[in-house]
């Protein structure tokens, strides 16, 4: 129930404090770059930069693609992952804590380096191709243009699926499955009309982000597009190509991008909307041991997936210990990769990467668990534009989000170029979707009568949400807040723009290292990335295991 | 909530301390120097005045920054006059690891006082960087990616200033626009897969073979659009072929119609080809000659038989760079005599714009290719008709 207040209290001042901040490090930063796309060289105002763009077959096409490859990642990734989690929520799977590790970790491979290991391994003359090609004389088509964009994005972004609707699966009631059970409805489609339904917000909320990812990935189609040309390639050509630079049209169609956005974001609000509904986890699930033919066929698909999904990382690792000559792989294997990256700021990147990843990882929870209530509990224009806002920054092609931090901040009073504080900056208004999207399906699904009960009882608002509310939705806010985390760390695009050997992480190090043309260590960077993931990973595992929240 | 608030606070200060603890130890040295400068004093309480706006840790990291660059500028300003470089420096480059190490390793060598830190990326992200800079400038100079091709795009980001030896300069290879020092040659190659051309039991020596239907989709370009190296080899094609020609239309539609495949980057086109992924590169011969020195066996460096040609590119002072004294030494060095030929023989897969005669131990010498002589003014002036012309035909193939 919505109940709207008139007099101003604290989570009123809550919602301008948000919306000034989000004016002073989102809005203005993007208006300084948005505001080229309708001003001409003469100064004044203009259209003539979207007349372009949407009269020449050559700009039209990228869009096309982009929407093609977008919806289909989105359906496979579902078609994935949903099974994928529902395995992983309802049985009690042996090896259950590391599918989740590698499943993360399969998200987290930087746009280039990942790409440029599935080449190795399927490209025309990558390894798995001549295996396969060689050994059961099939002929593998190889892994460019739409078939590889699709293949790779699926297989990083199905862990997006995996994570959400693991929390909101473990929300869901045991009664209701009993009950369902009573009247006769069991398997299938107990899944379809019980379990999905229940956790459709939280489906819906999976499905915007990959979409989302998938439109402003430029990595990926990048290196493996092959002419397969889609629009955040044509943003970051615009804005940072080396002989092609218009300012104004990349501007142009970054507005078309944020236009999209919005358009698809609004979709899905009011496809959530419809589900309007809330429930009590007293009793979750339990987990039943998977039996027979069935569990074997279980146990294939989870582990035959997160294989395929990580082999590329593995085979990074495996490079980062051959001999290499910068570009060359030399038979061998050695640590020479590894002493090389001790010189080259090792310890200092992962200061940084450590550093980064935490202090943004906070301030986005903080803001994501605010504006989550916002939105739910005190429905209004206002927190609803807040909502849209805060999404804006997500399709834009970090190198741009990258220009306009500097450019906004560039000079006195606020000048934070080649800080950390920029970099910060960056990473949240960049990263903070994920946990926004997570903690908001969990608290649609949390009745307001808890609190109105906490209330009568003589807690304050405050208390009541930090005490009652907050630990309710921990399972949706920590699924986001893990996504974060995993992107943040390997956050590339804008880091191109901002970084500084100051403020240089693993990530960026990876990229300098590609850049320079040195790929031993590029893989080197790369696999001391993982391997700080997975204990992170390994420890927050560690940690919630003794902190199971009960009602 | 009192709980909440001390951990969130812990957090961030202890994070705060982090961000302090590795411009301590840098910043210790050089504030003893700073405070001895009048000059310095005055524009250090300037900045942190200003940044006191922002949060404890950036304010001590920008305030830090600001004086140790100060300081270091003063003291170079003197150091220049008498041909030394000393303090820190901040290179911007888009060189790979080959061309930098080397070039780190003479400029060690000459001032073993400066301190270089290297921002890596690509032409069009560090000029896009700078530009963003430009009221708080981070970096001194640029080094690489600035062609000849630019005309005047660029040189709102650079300080008006030639090098000391531009009027040895061979009359080619001068400033063409009075900002760039035009350091070192890019000339277009192709890079060619040894084992799949004969596979294919093809013989490709120049342009003429690429329209062969066996290389049917097995031939790469980067982006003429975006990248300048793919710019490189339009700009030969039409040196070669006659400037906006039918004929140099007619056999850029050819590619088109074979399959040319457009790569993501530069360094795709001879990297792409070594693993076997392409059977030909259109690129560029430090690429390839940077791939032989590591010790790559199965490619092959060519040069068009129809006739090749050079973009020469150039290094530049970036404008209001905090340590210009340093860069100008630095790129002083770059364009003498002396260190032309440090670098181009320590190096071997550049060709530099020395008129001396430097023996490149991968590259084949100057009189043993074909040139032709490539109109970089008229491309320059017409680039945005060319690469229409480009973009439509590639779309009209590509039905």
């Amino acid at each position: 129930m919505v109940r709207t207040h008139k007099k101003i209290d604290l989570w009123t001042t809550v919602s301008f404090c948000l919306l000034a901040l989000f004016i002073l490090f989102l809005i203005y930063p993007l208006f300084g770059i948005l505001r080229q796309a309708v001003i001409g060289s003469d100064g004044k105002l203009t259209g003539q930069q979207f007349v372009k763009f949407f009269s020449k077959q050559y700009y039209l096409d990228t869009i096309v693609n982009s929407f093609a490859v977008s919806i289909a990642v989105t359906v496979v990734t579902l078609l994935l992952g949903v099974p994928f989690s529902y395995f992983y929520s309802f049985y009690r799977l042996k090896g259950a804590k590391f599918l989740f590790i590698i499943s993360v970790l399969c998200c987290m491979s930087a746009p280039f380096i990942g790409a440029y290991s599935w080449i190795l391994l399927l490209g025309r003359n990558g390894i798995v191709t001549q295996v396969i090609e060689g050994v059961f004389k099939i002929k593998v088509g190889n892994i460019y243009g739409f078939r590889g964009i699709l293949l790779v994005q699926a297989l990083k972004l199905y862990p997006l699926v995996f994570i959400y609707m693991n929390g909101a699966f473990k929300n869901i009631d045991s009664t209701l499955m009993e009950a369902s059970e009573n009247m006769g409805c069991t398997g299938m489609r107990r899944f379809w009309k019980v379990v999905l339904q229940l956790s459709m917000p939280t489906a819906l909320a999976a499905s915007l982000i990959v979409f989302m990812r998938a439109f402003a990935d430029f990595g990926t189609p990048l290196l493996i597009g092959e002419g397969y040309r889609t629009f955040p390639v044509e943003i970051y050509n615009q804005y940072l190509g080396e002989t092609g630079q218009d300012h104004n049209f990349a501007a142009a169609i970054s507005v078309i991008a944020v236009i999209v956005t919005a358009v698809v974001f609004l979709l899905q609000k009011w496809a959530t909307g419809k589900y309007n509904f809330s429930m009590n986890a007293l009793h979750p699930i339990e987990k039943k041991k998977p039996k027979g033919i069935a569990g074997f066929f279980i146990y294939l698909y989870c582990y035959l997936l997160i294989f395929i999904a990580f082999m590329p990382q593995i085979y990074i690792v495996y490079l980062s210990f051959r001999n290499c000559d910068q570009a060359i792989f030399k038979p061998g294997f050695s640590l020479g990769s590894y002493k090389l990256a001790m010189n080259k700021l090792l310890v200092r990147s992962i200061k940084n990467t450590m550093l980064l990843g935490g202090l943004s990882l906070a301030i986005i929870i903080l803001v994501a668990i605010l504006i989550a209530y916002l939105v739910v509990r005190r429905n209004n224009r206002l927190n609803n534009a807040i909502d849209t806002i805060s999404m804006l920054p997500y399709i834009m092609p970090g190198s741009v989000i990258g220009i306009a931090l500097i450019i906004a901040f560039g000079r006195k009073p606020l000048a934070l170029t080649g800080t950390i504080t920029i970099m910060v900056i960056s990473l949240v208004i960049r990263r903070m979707p994920y946990t926004i999207r997570s903690a908001t399906a969990t608290l649609m699904q949390i009745p307001i009568s808890i609190e109105e009960a906490a209330i009568s009882l003589g807690a304050s608002k405050i208390k009541t949400f930090f005490k009652v509310t907050v630990p309710m939705m921990t399972n949706g806010i920590v699924s986001g807040a893990i996504l974060s985390f995993v992107s943040i760390i390997t956050e590339m695009s804008s880091g191109i723009i901002l970084y500084n050997n100051k403020t240089i992480t693993l990530t960026m190090s990876a990229y300098v290292a590609i850049g320079r043309g040195n790929y031993g260590l590029a893989c080197a960077f790369s696999a001391i990335l993982t391997v700080l993931t997975t204990i992170i990973l390994m420890a927050y595992l560690f940690i919630s295991k003794n902190e199971d929240i009960r009602m | 909530m009192k709980k909440i608030l001390c951990l969130t606070t812990a957090i961030v200060l202890a994070s705060s301390l982090c961000a302090c603890g590795g411009g301590a130890a840098t910043t210790t040295t050089k504030a003893a120097a700073a405070t001895t400068k009048a000059a310095a004093a005055t524009t250090a309480a300037a900045t942190t005045k200003a940044a006191a706006a922002t949060t404890a840790a950036a304010t001590t990291k920008a305030a830090a920054g600001a004086t140790t660059k100060a300081a270091a500028g003063a003291t170079t300003k003197a150091a220049a006059s008498t041909g030394t470089a000393s303090g820190d420096m901040v290179m911007y480059s888009t060189m790979t690891e080959n061309d930098l190490n080397v070039m780190l390793d003479c400029l060690k060598k000459k001032f073993p006082k400066l301190n270089i830190e290297v921002v890596n990326g690509t032409a069009g992200e560090l000029t896009a960087r700078i530009g963003a800079e430009k009221d708080n400038p981070q970096g001194d100079m640029m080094w690489g990616g600035l062609a000849d091709a630019d005309g005047t795009k660029y040189t709102d980001l650079f300080e008006h200033w030639l090098s000391d030896y531009e009027s040895q300069q061979q009359e080619q290879y001068k400033s063409p626009n009075g900002f760039y020092s035009m350091d070192h040659l890019s000339t277009v190659a192709l890079c060619v897969n040894t084992n799949l051309e004969k596979e294919l039991g093809l013989d490709i020596k120049g342009y003429a073979e690429l329209t062969n239907e066996k290389l049917k989709g097995k031939i790469l370009l980067a982006d003429p659009t975006s990248s300048s190296s793919a710019w490189n080899n339009v700009s030969n094609i039409m040196s070669v072929y006659g400037n906006d020609s039918d004929a140099s239309w007619k056999y850029i539609e050819s590619l088109l119609k074979n399959g040319l495949v457009i790569a993501a980057s530069s360094s795709a086109c001879f990297k792409s080809v070594e693993s076997g992924e392409y059977v030909v590169g259109l690129t560029y011969e430090d690429g390839i000659a940077a791939l032989l020195k590591s010790g790559a066996k199965n490619i092959k460096l060519v040069y068009p038989a129809e006739g090749t040609s050079a973009s020469a590119f150039g290094t530049s002072v970036i404008k209001g760079a905090k340590n210009a004294a340093n860069a100008k030494a630095v790129i002083n060095y770059i364009m003498s005599p002396e260190g032309q030929k440090d670098f181009g023989e320590a190096n071997g897969t550049i060709r530099m714009t020395t008129a001396q005669t430097i023996n490149s131990k991968y590259l084949p010498a100057t009189n043993s290719i074909k040139w032709v002589k490539r109109d970089t003014k008229w491309l320059t002036d017409n680039r945005q008709k060319v690469v229409d012309h480009w973009t439509q035909l590639y779309t009209s193939t590509k039905k």
